[in-house]
Formats: C-alpha cells, structure tokens, sequence
C-alpha cells in the first residue's frame, strides 16, 4: 500500500533529522546514501520493535544489503528541490530553517526521536563497510540477510490500529510542513518572489482587469 | 484606479497572474474577493508560514489552497526585508503595499507530493 500523505511528510522530516543529527552530534560532514539508507532501516526496524510508528519507509534485500526505493526516492526530490545538499547527503540552508521551525515536533515526540537517537548515535560512526558487513550478518528466521534472496521484504511500516505510539503532528503543523517538502511549491514559491525580488510588480488592474 | 475595501494596496508577482490564467472565473473572482478583504486587514485570520518560506504569510482560500504574501510594513519592521525578502525596490515601495506572491494549490502540496 502506498504511503499517505501524512506518512510521506514524516518520513522526509525524519530523514532531514537523521543527516542533521549526524552533523550535530557526530560531527559529520557529509552521509553516503548507503549509511542513511541504514541508519533509517536500523531506526526503523527498533521503532518497530517497540510498535512505535515514525518512519513508514518499506526496505527489500538488495546488495548493500538493505535498501528502501521510497527513501531513494525521497532523497532524491529532497536534493532535486536543494531541500537537502546531495549526492553526499549535507545538511543546507534550507534543511536548518525546516528542521528549527519544525522543531517543537521532536519535542512533542520524544519517545520516537529517543529511539532514532540511540540507533543513530550507536552506528552513524561505524564506517560504511562495517555497518553493511554487520547488517549481512544480522539473524533473520533460520539464517542471515544476506543469505535472502534480492528483493526479499524486510522491513514494512506498522499499521496505525497496532502501534502503541504514532508521529503527533497536528493539521496545522502537517499543512505547513507538507508545503515546506512539497517540491512543486517550493518551485513555485521560489519563481514567484524571485520576480518581486527583481522588482518586477503588476497592479491589481493589470492581474485582475 | 480600482477602489479597495481597505487601506492597504496589493501588487503581484507576474508569475500569480499566469496562475490565475487557468482558473475557472467564480474562482478568480473569490480570490479578489479575498484580496480586498485583506486590504482591509492583512493580519485577519492569517499566519507565518514556515521553514524556508519564512517572512511570508497565507491567507485561506478555501479548505485546501492558500494565498501567499507578504504586507511590506510588517516586512521591514520584523526585519524580514534583509533577512529573508530582499526585494530591490523596497525602499520605492510604500508601507501599505501587499505584495501578493503566490497561490499554494492544495493538489500540489497533497496530491502532487510524489
């Protein structure tokens, strides 16, 4: 089933927080996207575990060895728009004005971001290589990732009827934040008062007839 | 010259006037309508919007698309002029310009969010 709307904004605010959070806390000052692919799967997967719904991203087996085409994609509409620095993902401008604006949400979820926190701060260090290898090497039913075939799903969000905790973002806040990683308003937006910017007005006779 | 309701007097972006190209006429016509109550006061039921949007407003239209703008007195007494605005000729511009930039279709930021 594919992602509500609701759940794409999370996941994309989530994901923002992940790269910024590497640079905060860990100092880093860029991600590979193999390490965000597994630092949002690790996260996931102990959100998850604890039935608290936050990161809503579907991950297969693939070679590195888990990989998420909803989070490729998010990546790539987030750095297409400068949302976010890329191809090795940086935090920019842009990313600090939605993450600080936005920010009461963290509060307001702290168990949530707790937990992203802990997985984040335990391997957003380890080097890429070795974070992949260990990720080969975790147990899945009777064997390892690795010894699943590609394409095998791994890691899908819960539903909202079994979590014990979900993402609290009210209307309002949703509103704003979808406008902020909505692509076509960004571009929009940025036409539009890159022309007043320049100076270039019309009076309401001209707009309106 | 037209009359507005208010004392403020909205200029646009020529990028809102394209917008406004495809629109059905009764939706043109709510949107001067709305326009002209804002004249009247542009803080009425408005708010901030947020992340790099800042120094803008959004004024509803109706239950999914907005109206961004920004009043130019408020502009430069937040400081939003130098911080996030910057246009060229704001020292031209007189205190009670609205400066009606774009409008926000919801389909764009609901259905259109890929």
């Amino acid at each position: 089933m594919a992602r509500t709307l609701r759940e794409k904004v999370i996941d994309r605010l989530l994901s923002l927080y992940i790269v910024n959070r590497c640079k905060t806390k860990h100092n880093m000052d860029c991600i590979s996207e193999t390490k965000l692919q597994k630092l949002v799967f690790y996260s996931e997967r102990k959100l998850n575990r604890n039935k608290y719904k936050g990161f809503n991203y579907r991950f297969i087996k693939l070679l590195f060895p888990t990989y998420s085409e909803e989070l490729r994609t998010d990546l790539a509409v987030l750095t297409d728009h400068e949302i976010l620095d890329g191809p090795y993902f940086k935090e920019n401008k842009k990313t600090k004005m939605i993450l600080k604006d936005f920010s009461e949400l963290f509060d307001r979820n702290r168990e949530i971001m707790d937990v992203i926190d802990s997985e984040v701060d335990k391997k957003a260090l380890v080097p890429t290589q070795k974070l992949v290898k260990n990720t080969k090497r975790i147990r899945w039913r009777n064997g390892v990732i690795n010894d699943l075939k590609n394409g095998t799903p791994l890691l899908y969000p819960i539903e909202e009827a079994r979590a014990n905790c979900s993402f609290q973002i009210d209307k309002e806040a949703l509103e704003d934040l979808a406008i902020c990683l909505s692509p076509k308003v960004s571009e929009g937006m940025e036409k539009a008062f890159d022309e007043l910017r320049r100076g270039r007005r019309l009076t309401h006779a001209e707009v309106f007839g | 010259m037209r009359k507005f309701s208010g004392s403020y007097v909205p200029e646009y972006a020529p990028h809102f006037s394209e917008q406004l190209a495809g629109l059905s006429p009764d939706f043109v016509d709510s949107i001067e309508q709305k326009i002209d109550a804002l004249t009247i006061n542009p803080y009425h039921n408005t708010r901030f919007m947020k992340g790099q949007h800042k120094g803008k407003r959004k004024a509803r239209l109706n239950d999914s698309d907005r109206l961004a703008f920004v009043i130019c007195e408020e502009c430069r007494k937040l400081g939003h002029d130098r911080r996030y605005n910057r246009c060229s000729d704001c020292d031209k511009t007189p205190e009670n310009t609205l400066v009606i930039g774009y409008i926000i279709f919801g389909h764009d930021y609901k259905r259109g969010f890929r």
